[in-house]
């Protein structure tokens, strides 16, 4: 399973869009796609017809539930491990565990042979520990560029960010630049991304996600566009990107983190039966995992 | 991202016509560049006009690509400052090439002294002054100028009307463009500046865009020069200024009766009460580069004009600042005979 976090420090730039949209394509290649919403908005449970309810990505993340329990089916063929409003609470919890970065990897590996391809649709704070989950996880970390005003401050800040958590995890990390909203209409726009090509080159998508009406019709109801309407001019972007996306070489040669080599040193405490829906009184050794 | 898959999200239908583009074996912007426009047409599914436009953006594009970067041209920074800073990511990718556009670009262009530029006088003709420094431009260039072989009193005309255009004066402005521009009435910067631009790009079957982007590096030329000649004549105005307290108001301690002026220059209190009608000339910016390039420039001020420290200070009494208002006009009135009768007894004394 290859696994592509989308990520910005930049709200409203179109990582959640582009997660929908992008697994909505991929599907329509006949990939097996999973998309994991690691933002407390819980925007792409929504955009893929989560209500919200049940198992989500917190108790997963917490140990209380096993992915493939909290795995939903979404329209388009889509596979989605919906995320609640409460996932912020994670990152409180998360400053009480060891290396709490890695218990999304652990998670994935559980389910990675059902999948072909997983899409983390990352919060928009990129220093949090659910973005660091997502980087530690990831195969290839796609930084989603709003061809707006300050895309390339942002982009230049959210790629140092990406630098320092790779750092702090001691790995590298292979990051790729994909530009949304453009409207080329605008010279602003179009300056821009000549600015954006300059800058990162070979680095950057040859398909950039142009605005598009139907975006944010298929997300209001709850569909990836592909669904909605498969001539359009997003879903003709999406497939362009997918399969660009399906021809790419990894620069790091992994498909998937390799394993965590190391074992806690004590044995487990016995877990709670149920669960609270606070997620408090989480145990210390909340981390520990089952294997698959 | 190559350059072709750019060209197409810019101005064609982003990943379709790079698909159909490729099928036809064109990979590259050189490969594209050789294609007729009919042949164009008929591989992206469009019309010949649209093909042409299309490949004149993509040698825009093929110029542009690789040498600088376009948000640094939107904040109109001057040139000579970005040309300085080595540590920005633009100047990363800098290769022979670019250097070697560099080195082939105008000198006053990079914000160096020209080595030969005579001292200029501000009682100089300045239309004479446009024209010794168009021919200066031309020198400097380099190029030779379908203009060059004009009659002088028609190049004189060409001056008086504006900077004239000439190659590598803008960016992406070559003899052709010059050429063409001018077969439409564009003769100088600001003529460029006043065409309308949507008119102009129908006209020359020239995209929007280059014609915008022309226009927006011709009004950084022009407010470059500005900014430059302002620089120059500052030194004339405020030679010694002392630095003013900053928490004083602007009027407050300037009085027209105290023996400073109220701006601390030395040309208003020297020997003579009034300024000189013939100054001293600007340093020129070879004396600068030579004499002391560790001295600061001094930045022109608005606070710095006399006029403007007359106003009533805070606090200062209405009645009694139009009272010296009015001395200071009575004052004005004498003859500059009176005033050396009176010695050193001016206005300012």
């Amino acid at each position: 399973m290859r696994i592509f976090s989308l990520v910005n420090q930049k709200g409203g730039c179109g990582k959640t869009t582009v997660a929908i949209n992008l697994a909505g394509a991929l599907a329509e290649r006949g990939r097996r796609v999973l998309v994991v919403d690691l933002d407390p908005q819980a925007h792409a449970t929504l955009g893929l017809g989560g209500d919200g309810e049940g198992l989500s990505l917190l108790e997963v993340l917490n140990g209380t539930a096993s992915p493939r329990a909290a795995l939903v089916a979404a329209a388009g063929g889509i596979t989605l491990l919906p995320a609640h409003a409460r996932l912020a609470e994670f990152e409180e919890a998360a400053a009480r565990m060891i290396r709490p970065e890695s218990l999304l990897c652990l998670a994935l590996q559980e389910i990675a042979p059902d999948f072909d391809d997983a899409l983390l649709d990352c919060p928009a704070r990129a220093d949090g520990v659910l973005t660091a989950n997502a980087l530690y996880a990831s195969t290839v970390a796609l930084l989603v560029v709003e061809t707006g005003a300050f895309a390339l401050q942002g982009a230049l800040k959210a790629l140092e960010l990406v630098n320092e958590i790779a750092a702090s995890q001691g790995a590298s990390f292979d990051v790729r630049v994909l530009g949304t909203l453009f409207d080329r209409r605008t010279r602003f726009a179009r300056e821009l991304l000549v600015a954006l090509h300059a800058r990162f080159g070979a680095d950057m998508f040859e398909t950039v996600i142009r605005a598009s009406v139907r975006l944010r019709e298929a997300a209001g109801r709850g569909v990836p566009v592909q669904v909605l309407d498969p001539r359009s001019r997003a879903a003709g972007d999406f497939s362009a990107l997918s399969a660009e996306l399906c021809a790419l070489v990894p620069r790091t040669g992994r498909e998937l983190a390799p394993e965590l080599e190391w074992e806690p040193a004590a044995a487990p405490l016995p877990r709670a039966p149920a669960a609270p829906r606070s997620g408090r009184s989480l145990p210390a050794s909340g981390i520990r995992r089952e294997r698959a | 991202m190559d350059d072709l898959a750019l060209l197409c999200n810019l101005y064609g239908d982003g990943p379709a016509t790079l698909k159909r583009l490729r099928e036809a074996g064109c990979g590259t912007i050189e490969v594209l560049e050789r294609i007729a426009p009919e042949e164009l047409a008929e591989i992206v599914g469009t019309t010949p006009a649209a093909a042409r436009r299309f490949l004149r953006e993509a040698r825009l594009l093929g110029e542009r690509t690789g040498t600088r970067l376009l948000e640094e041209e939107e904040t109109g920074a001057p040139l000579a400052s970005r040309e300085e800073s080595s540590d920005s990511p633009r100047d990363e990718p800098r290769d022979e090439t670019e250097r070697e556009q560099e080195s082939e670009r105008d000198p006053e262009e990079l914000g160096a002294p020209l080595p030969d530029e005579p001292a200029r006088s501000p009682w100089r003709d300045p239309l004479l002054d446009r024209v010794l420094e168009s021919w200066r431009e031309r020198d400097a260039a380099g190029e030779e100028l379908r203009v060059a072989a004009a009659p002088a009193q028609e190049l004189g005309e060409l001056a008086a009307s504006g900077t004239p255009l000439r190659p590598d004066l803008l960016d992406g402005l070559d003899l052709d463009g010059c050429a063409r521009l001018r077969r439409f009435g564009v003769d100088s910067l600001e003529d460029l500046l006043q065409a309308r631009a949507l008119d102009l790009s129908d006209a020359m079957e020239v995209g929007l865009t280059s014609i915008a982007r022309l226009q927006f590096l011709a009004r950084r030329h022009l407010e470059q020069r500005r900014i430059s000649a302002l620089e120059e004549r500052g030194p004339i105005l405020v030679p010694h200024r002392p630095p003013a307290p900053a928490a004083e108001p602007r009027g407050g301690p300037a009085t027209l009766s105290s023996s400073a002026s109220p701006s601390g220059s030395e040309l208003l209190t020297g020997p003579h009460p009034w300024p000189d009608p013939h100054p001293p000339t600007a340093p020129s910016s070879t004396a600068r580069s030579t004499t002391g390039s560790e001295a600061p420039r001094h930045k022109f001020s608005l606070a710095e004009i006399p006029v403007l420290s007359a106003s009533p200070g805070i606090g200062e009494d209405v009645e009694e600042f139009a009272r010296r208002l009015r001395g200071a006009a009575v004052t004005k009135s004498r003859s500059t005979a009176d005033l050396r009768e009176a010695g050193s007894a001016g206005p300012f004394a």
